[in-house]
């Protein structure tokens, strides 16, 4: 499986990611060599480079682990979508950075606010996973630890800001002079956001230094990076944290930026990465990318 | 005339909504002065969803030297200023002006929760254009309006409220009736068999306790009509200290009481 490359990255992320289905005699010659969810989960857990500490996140959400793996997809979400087009591809191991079941708990079945059962989108998704026979792993926790950030590095490399990066510094890059309105709409149009991208700050200052701020990060994050750079892109904050404080910078005359694209859409940028790095550790079954796109759109 | 001090509005305040039912709790962190104190002398009150820079500005343009916000001043929910401390560019800057124009700050978040109507409710259905007589029971928040989409919801809601920075999940031609309003932080449950749409204010995009986009994206994708508007925190809670400031004029009549905009949080490419 060649890797991705980034044109590739960008237009599964615009599409929607349309999915190519994997060459079948392909996928049955490799299934015949049998490798497991279960195996493959110990690989990503000896080379991710990262302590496996014992955690209730990056665990299987769905299926059995010993299933014999036909292809594999990575995610930033699970979306019933996602999952049909992963079983088009005929893949049927999922690896999502995101939650599959709605929450954090991320249980099959609904639970906390005591809402009648069945839910029908739980059964939905449950009917579909169980008629399919798709396991499914969240990998969050510790593939976000490696360093680079995967979130930082994937995304950088769909803006083509790689060669502009600070050093070794995978969060700060310094760009050819741009706008924050021109920055905000490049980012819109290259990781085919639809409403989901926020920005804070006068539209016509001039950015050069851009940092970023991978996934979700505190008030304590956005303080520590303002000061040296133009604008912070960061995937998502509080609205009464870093929010507050960037209109509070802009408002005092700061010539900063602020620019948030959503949370699911960053993790899209770490899980193209992390789709690249795990065709080098399972080499039996096809390797693929697939993003669950921009959750949000804004009426006209 | 003796002159009018911070700690007199707050004693009204407390006393006020002790007869309304709602007993002060000193334990808070929130309802608390969060620059000055109540010896301060108030020439004038605004309200106002958070205590920016811009809010504060405003106020003291005006006239009014008491804010008092709904939300925090310090970038951070328990006002913890060791946080805002560390911020180079524009904390001290901020201190200065309050310290220079006798800013005094009191916020009142977790009592005017508990207020009913809790104005944070009341204020955002009054704003997207949701009429009392629609709601299903006095302080449900739940409403239901004649059948209709998505799509044709959100966009109405958008042009009432005149805020650039709405997200909405879930299938525009989806038809949807009922309505969960929510308020600030946390949305109501999507999942509810009885509710089609939430208008919400913020929530975790992944990772929160109940609710997701994902549930919205997944009913569209099952053609289960459901719906969610993010109008924003900022833009959920807003409206409701407008209500704050009509409740507040008759308990102190020696100032005025005007409500304040916080200002546009986020605007959109």
């Amino acid at each position: 499986m060649p890797t991705i490359s980034r044109r590739d990255f960008v237009a599964l992320t615009v599409a929607g990611a349309a999915a190519t289905p994997f060459l079948l005699d392909d996928a049955l010659a490799r299934a015949t060599a049998g490798v497991t969810a279960q195996e493959i989960v110990d690989r990503v857990k000896k080379h991710v480079g990262v302590d496996w500490s014992g955690d209730d996140v990056d665990t299987f959400k769905a299926g059995d682990p010993s299933t014999i793996v036909t292809g594999v997809v990575t995610t930033s979400m699970a979306t019933l979508d996602v999952l049909q087009k992963a079983v088009q591809a005929g893949a049927n191991l999922v690896i999502t950075a995101a939650p599959t079941f709605y929450s954090k708990a991320d249980l099959r079945t609904p639970a906390g606010r005591g809402q009648p059962q069945p839910d029908p989108v739980y059964a939905g998704k449950n009917a579909f996973i169980e008629k399919h026979q798709l396991v499914v792993f969240r990998l969050t926790q510790h593939w976000n630890q490696r360093k680079p950030d995967p979130r930082a590095q994937g995304l950088a490399s769909a803006m083509g800001w790689t060669k502009y990066k600070t050093g070794d510094d995978a969060l700060r890059y310094e760009v050819p002079a741009t706008t924050l309105d021109a920055l905000a709409n490049q980012l819109k149009k290259t990781l085919g956001i639809r409403g989901g991208i926020r920005a804070i700050g006068d539209r016509t200052i001039t950015v050069r230094k851009i940092g970023l701020l991978p996934g979700y990060t505190m008030i304590q994050a956005a303080i520590a990076m303002m000061p040296g750079v133009d604008v912070i892109v960061a995937g998502e904050v509080q609205e009464w944290e870093s929010a507050t404080y960037a209109q509070d910078v802009a408002f005092a005359g700061l010539r900063k930026g602020f620019i948030s694209i959503g949370r699911v859409v960053n993790e899209a940028a770490g899980m193209q990465v992390c789709a690249d790095w795990l065709a080098t550790i399972v080499p039996e079954v096809p390797v693929r990318f697939i993003s669950a796109g921009d959750p949000y759109w804004r009426p006209l | 005339m003796s002159a009018l001090t911070a700690g007199e509005v707050v004693n009204r305040i407390k006393a006020v909504m002790a007869v309304q039912g709602v007993a002060w709790n000193d334990a808070t962190t929130r309802d608390r002065f969060k620059f000055g104190g109540p010896d301060t002398v108030v020439n004038g009150i605004a309200t106002t969803f958070m205590g920016t820079f811009e809010a504060i500005t405003h106020a003291s343009g005006r006239g009014l030297n008491m804010i008092i916000p709904h939300e925090d001043t310090y970038w951070n929910d328990p006002d913890n200023t060791l946080i805002a401390e560390a911020d180079p560019l524009v904390y001290q800057k901020k201190v200065a002006f309050m310290t220079g124009h006798n800013i005094v700050i009191f916020r009142i978040h977790d009592h005017m929760h508990r207020q009913r109507p809790d104005f944070t409710f009341s204020g955002t259905a009054r704003e997207v254009g949701l009429d009392p007589s629609m709601e299903t029971a006095p302080n449900s928040h739940r409403f239901v309006i004649p059948e209709t989409t998505l799509g044709e919801l959100a966009a109405r809601v958008k042009k009432i409220r005149g805020d650039d920075a709405i997200r909405v999940v879930g299938d525009p031609n989806a038809k949807v009736s009922r309505i969960a309003v929510g308020a600030g932080m946390a949305t109501p449950a999507v999942s509810s068999p009885d509710v089609d749409v939430v208008i919400g204010g913020e929530q975790r995009e992944i990772e929160g306790t109940f609710d997701s986009p994902e549930y919205v994206m997944d009913a569209a994708t099952l053609g289960v009509p459901k719906g969610w508007i993010i109008i924003g925190h900022n833009m959920s809670e807003e409206s409701g200290m407008q209500e704050m400031a009509a409740w507040l004029r008759p308990i102190v009549p020696e100032v005025t009481v005007e409500h304040v905009r916080a200002g546009v949080v986020y605007w959109v490419p």
